[in-house]
């Protein structure tokens, strides 16, 4: 039995005092001489039973009077479950806190997320006034979602909760403000499914208490925009029961930007070519925004510099581009913008694009890491003996002199196809097959295990390619590499007064040279003879087929498609001047080129990660050392923190083994749940540091920072019942969450005594009336 | 309340410290208040004129004298009685108690004194005895007006002591009563009813008209006290520590059985019976009389 005042505890020795009063009462009798003596003691006879009887009551109410007093004066804090039978039951607050980075949304001095601690604050201290017993649990949605990810389903909710259940005791809202000063905005973009799934966990386990759930958050569109998922698991908490608040922290939209992509074009990467790279900035503030000031910056990493002890002090050189200045952005509307990354060396170097600060800090920088390596190796199969069409070909992709195109072309005979093995096929960015007669069957299933695996495949097809062959083995009724069957070869009449070009290319980047109507480059090629598909061929609209030139008799002349990862392309004509002079045009190098950026788009690995995202580094068992090191961005380049790590084989015999961060929980956080540049540092067998670098960047629809509509969010989560209120605002009130009170029992039954010794009283004396004279 | 009832009251009448002043001053303030042409006009001996006033009955108006003066007046006539009226006053311990202006023994012989001036003032006999467990005092009757001061004397002379004992004086004043007449008993009956009823049965045989004023105090009949009392009794040696409010209930229903039987055992013998309590105005005991006479004319 525990009472917040002690000290008026001692008000129990007051209990004695009906009884002394009583006492001296029955020593100070009132001497009276009576006549109608024989009808008192009559009655005295009849009723002595009873009225002992009743003074017996009537005395020990007055010592629970006086008792019950003095319990409710020093508040009664008994946790005994007996007094739950009375209505005394715990009342359970879980708060479930948004950590997302639009939290950090910072409106008139305080940010969303400082609110939402003044609100948890307020919560908990006015918990901690109340003298029935409390119950206290705060669980992040960054944290929460975590325990599904890392932990498993089986694992223990307390594990990623940093209130798990505490009993509030009256200093509570100091612990409180002592931890609170430990939660900080994440770079996450996390909605409230996970912590709900963790909070029902909770519930389930929790028997016989009073639930208020809290969800303080900023309610911005998304997630909460459609919130179906959100509203089960609300109605799964409403009938377990509990009663739901939703206490929004942020009241306005504010202006922010958005750095929602940046990536390089889908050209050739190697050292030594001039890459662009896309940004794209996204207004989803209300009001346009002008004159937007876009900075890039690119971080180049020389792989010939001396190893260093420390990987942190690696720091790579920084070139500063000169600044994008984006003129105008409509609210809602993203506007992208290209700009040249120029590295000299191969390796993998960081492009970085920032904005100005606004509303929200941490969508205004991203990160990008784009490995540049050599040059990209082309492997040309041509199917002539002198390999004529190669010629043409390789002199686009290697024109010489000091030109450098990145490309590393490498002229075989289809017999190479046969004997090579896929991790062979797998080094060349892209494979031209030119006019090839025929390929055995070794070949054709080297050939689309490389396409199936994302490598691009262009054939020629000309005089020397054997057309039943195509459509049988390579076509195979649509199942095949070949995009279409062919039948024949054809001519294409001539056009003598040249009123249209020859070919008409639909809008595909591999001919965007030649985009425009009144292109002159168009005109300038000209096609005689081709091959020509069955007569009523239409690409199949359910499949990746598509049509991307066309000659003007309306027959193919480029078709495209889909094979796994791959993208194929069948140009039905070849290079060598006879069926066309195209290879002799100077738009050829150009489309050549082109090519095979967009063949090779699928064997270059653009690393897109978000925040959170687990980062796996697969290392050979016979080339790398067991140990690595992994390096985490820090607020600054010198407080990067590095993370030792050991690799772990899969299985006894298996060739690779890996290590990785971001998988579990260190010290209550994830490793990688902070935005930027992520380093591994294997190092091999001979000593050299293989360093991988990657970009986690925050997802780009959490700077969304449209609010939605209270009325629509609690009419979207009808039927459940909830209450939307602001955090500014909010105060805990305990009324109405149907949380019983022990100061209160105590006041019901002190006044249910009250009344009753009235009763008692009453019926034990006299209350005259007036007589009427 | 009529103006004269306020010079009726207890607290009023204690001030007067004779009781012949008393019972004079009671009789006259009572009459005062009354209809006039009440209890007038029941024998043949002409009293009076008296100007006619409206609610006079119409037989009483005198015709000759209308015809002669053109005016009405009505014919009064002086009653024609020989009551006997005989007062036994209880002297007992029990009488003294009383917390208001009047105890019971005063309140007693404030009404025997009104009834002996009432019946002298209509030219009655009338005479008192005063008892506890046996007569203390008797003034036999008598029609003078001075017999008054007689009566009041013996009664002023007396103090309450001893027990009652009622059955025994009441069939000493039925065999000592040699004519019929009224006798009235003013006490407060705290005897055994038993013998109470027993001897009023035998007075009403006598051929007695009885009447019974039974004189209660306010306490006695509200039981209103409270905190811890130790009530000892006036006529006996026993005494009891309580808490009275636990024991009114008790008391009150034991007393409420008592008062019943007396009552309802008076109204079986055809005694007139009158609970009357000390706090009330005297007059009630003279309208009871007064009723108990009426009632004598019409029993007659």
């Amino acid at each position: 039995m525990q009472f917040v005042h002690q000290a008026l505890t001692w008000g129990f020795l007051l209990v004695l005092l009906p009884l002394l009063i009583h006492l001296i009462n029955m020593l100070r009798h009132r001497r009276v001489h009576w006549a109608a003596m024989d009808f008192l003691l009559q009655a005295y006879k009849k009723h002595r039973r009873w009225i002992w009887l009743k003074q017996l009551l009537l005395l020990l109410m007055r010592v629970f009077v006086v008792a019950l007093l003095v319990a409710m004066l020093a508040q009664w804090v008994t946790r005994g479950q007996w007094l739950n039978l009375f209505g005394g039951r715990a009342t359970h607050h879980y708060i479930l806190l948004d950590d997302s980075f639009s939290m950090s949304d910072r409106a008139g001095g305080a940010s969303a997320f400082e609110l939402g601690l003044q609100a948890i604050q307020r919560i908990g201290a006015q918990a901690a006034n109340e003298d029935t017993l409390q119950k206290f649990t705060l669980i992040r949605f960054s944290r929460a979602a975590r325990l599904a990810d890392f932990l498993g389903d089986d694992a223990a909710v307390s594990e990623i909760a940093d209130f798990n259940a505490e009993v509030v005791a009256p200093d509570f809202d100091v612990t409180l403000e002592q931890r609170r000063n430990m939660f900080e905005v994440t770079d996450l973009s996390i909605g409230p499914v996970p912590a709900l799934a963790a909070v029902r966990r909770l519930v389930e386990d929790s028997i016989d208490e009073n639930r208020v759930i809290y969800i303080v958050s900023d309610f911005r569109v998304n997630p909460w925009d459609s919130p179906m998922e959100i509203r089960d698991k609300l109605r799964e908490l409403e009938q377990a029961p509990a009663n739901i608040q939703l206490v929004s922290c942020a009241a306005t939209m504010r202006q922010n930007l958005a750095i929602t992509e940046l990536r390089p074009s889908e050209e050739t990467q190697a050292a030594g070519v001039p890459l662009l790279v896309n940004v794209t900035v996204k207004n989803f503030g209300p009001d346009t925004a002008r004159n937007v000031q876009l900075n890039v910056r690119t971080t180049f990493f020389d792989t010939d510099a001396p190893l260093v002890e420390n990987p942190t002090q690696v720091t790579g050189r920084v070139d500063e581009m000169p600044t994008v200045l984006i003129e105008e952005i409509e609210p809602g509307q993203s506007v992208t913008r290209r700009v040249q990354a120029y590295f000299p060396k191969p390796g993998r170097h960081v492009v970085e694009a920032s904005l100005p600060d606004d509303a929200v800090a941490a969508d205004n920088r991203r990160w990008c890491v784009i490995d540049f390596p050599a040059g990209e190796s082309v492997l040309i199969i041509d199917g002539t003996a002198e390999q004529r069409h190669a010629y043409f070909l390789a002199s686009a992709f290697r024109p010489g002199g000091r030109a450098n195109t990145g490309i590393l072309p490498e002229i075989r005979g289809a017999d190479f196809l046969r004997n090579a093995s896929p991790r062979d096929l797998h080094d060349y960015h892209a494979v031209f097959l030119l006019d090839v007669p025929r390929l055995d069957d070794r070949a054709i299933e080297n050939l689309e295990l490389y396409a199936t695996s994302g490598g691009g495949v262009a054939f020629f097809v000309g005089p020397e390619a054997d057309l039943d062959f195509y459509t049988q083995r390579l076509f195979r009724n649509g199942t095949g590499i070949f995009p279409l069957p062919v039948q024949s070869e054809d001519y294409l009449p001539p056009d003598d007064f040249r009123e249209a070009p020859d070919i008409v290319f639909s809008d595909h980047p591999v001919f965007e040279v030649f985009a425009g109507e009144r292109n002159p480059l168009v005109r300038l090629i000209t096609v005689e003879q081709y091959v020509r598909p069955p007569v009523r061929w239409q690409p199949d609209p359910d499949s990746t087929v598509r049509i991307a030139a066309a000659l003007r008799n309306q027959m193919p002349l480029v078709v495209e498609r889909k094979f796994g990862e791959g993208r194929i392309m069948a140009f039905l004509t070849p290079i060598e001047p006879g069926w066309t002079n195209w290879g002799t045009d100077p738009s050829f190098v150009v489309v050549a080129l082109k090519l095979q950026s967009y063949l090779a788009a699928g064997r270059r690995d653009f690393d897109s990660r978000h925040v959170g995202t687990p980062i796996v580094v697969s290392l050979e068992v016979d080339q790398f050392r067991q140990d690595l090191q992994f390096i985490a961005p820090g607020d600054t380049p010198d407080s990067r923190m590095v993370i030792d790590r050991s690799t772990v084989r899969p299985s006894a015999d298996s060739p690779v083994m890996t290590a990785a961060i971001g998988r579990s929980l260190i010290d209550g956080q994830i490793q990688t749940d902070r935005r930027g540049i992520y380093e591994a540092w294997p190092v091999t067998t001979g000593g050299q540091a293989d360093v991988r670098r990657f970009a986690l960047n925050v997802d780009p629809l959490g700077g969304d920072l449209r609010l939605v509509d209270s009325r629509d969010l609690l009419a979207a989560l009808s039927p459940v019942h909830v209450e939307f209120r602001s955090a500014e605002e909010f105060t805990y009130e305990l009324a109405g969450f149907g949380g019983a009170n022990r100061s209160l029992i105590l006041m019901g039954l002190l006044l249910m005594l009250l009344i009753a010794e009235q009763a008692l009283a009453y019926s034990a004396s006299y209350h005259p009336t007036p007589r009427k004279t | 309340m009529p103006d004269s009832r306020r010079f009726l009251h207890p607290e009023a009448i204690k001030r007067i410290s004779r009781l012949e002043l008393r019972a004079r001053h009671i009789v006259e303030g009572f009459l005062s208040g009354m209809h006039r042409s009440a209890y007038f006009g029941q024998s043949i001996e002409f009293l009076q004129h008296r100007e006619y006033v409206a609610g006079d009955d119409l037989r009483n108006v005198d015709w000759k004298v209308w015809a002669r003066q053109d005016r009405l007046y009505v014919k009064q006539y002086v009653e024609d009685t020989n009551l006997r009226c005989t007062m036994l006053v209880d002297v007992s311990s029990s009488m003294q108690y009383g917390q208001g202006a009047l105890n019971k023994y005063d309140y007693a012989c404030t009404i025997a004194g009104s009834l002996a001036y009432l019946v002298l003032r209509q030219q009655d006999s009338v005479g008192c005895w005063t008892f506890d467990e046996r007569i203390r005092a008797r003034v036999p009757g008598r029609t003078k007006r001075n017999h008054l001061f007689s009566i009041t004397e013996s009664l002023a002379v007396q103090k309450p002591q001893d027990k009652t004992e009622m059955y025994g004086i009441l069939r000493a004043a039925a065999e000592e009563l040699p004519r019929r007449g009224l006798t009235v008993l003013i006490s407060d009956l705290l005897t055994d009813p038993e013998g109470i009823l027993r001897g009023l049965k035998l007075l009403r045989q006598r051929g007695h008209d009885v009447l019974v004023f039974h004189v209660m105090d306010d306490d006695e009949l509200d039981f209103p006290f409270s905190g811890p009392m130790r009530f000892e009794g006036l006529e006996s040696l026993d005494h009891l520590n309580c808490n009275p409010r636990a024991l009114r209930e008790g008391y009150l229903e034991a007393l409420g059985v008592f008062l019943e039987t007396v009552r309802r055992g008076c109204a079986k013998h055809v005694v007139d019976y009158a609970l009357i309590r000390t706090s009330q105005p005297l007059d009630a005991a003279l309208a009871a009389y007064l009723s108990n006479r009426l009632g004598m004319h019409h029993r007659n």
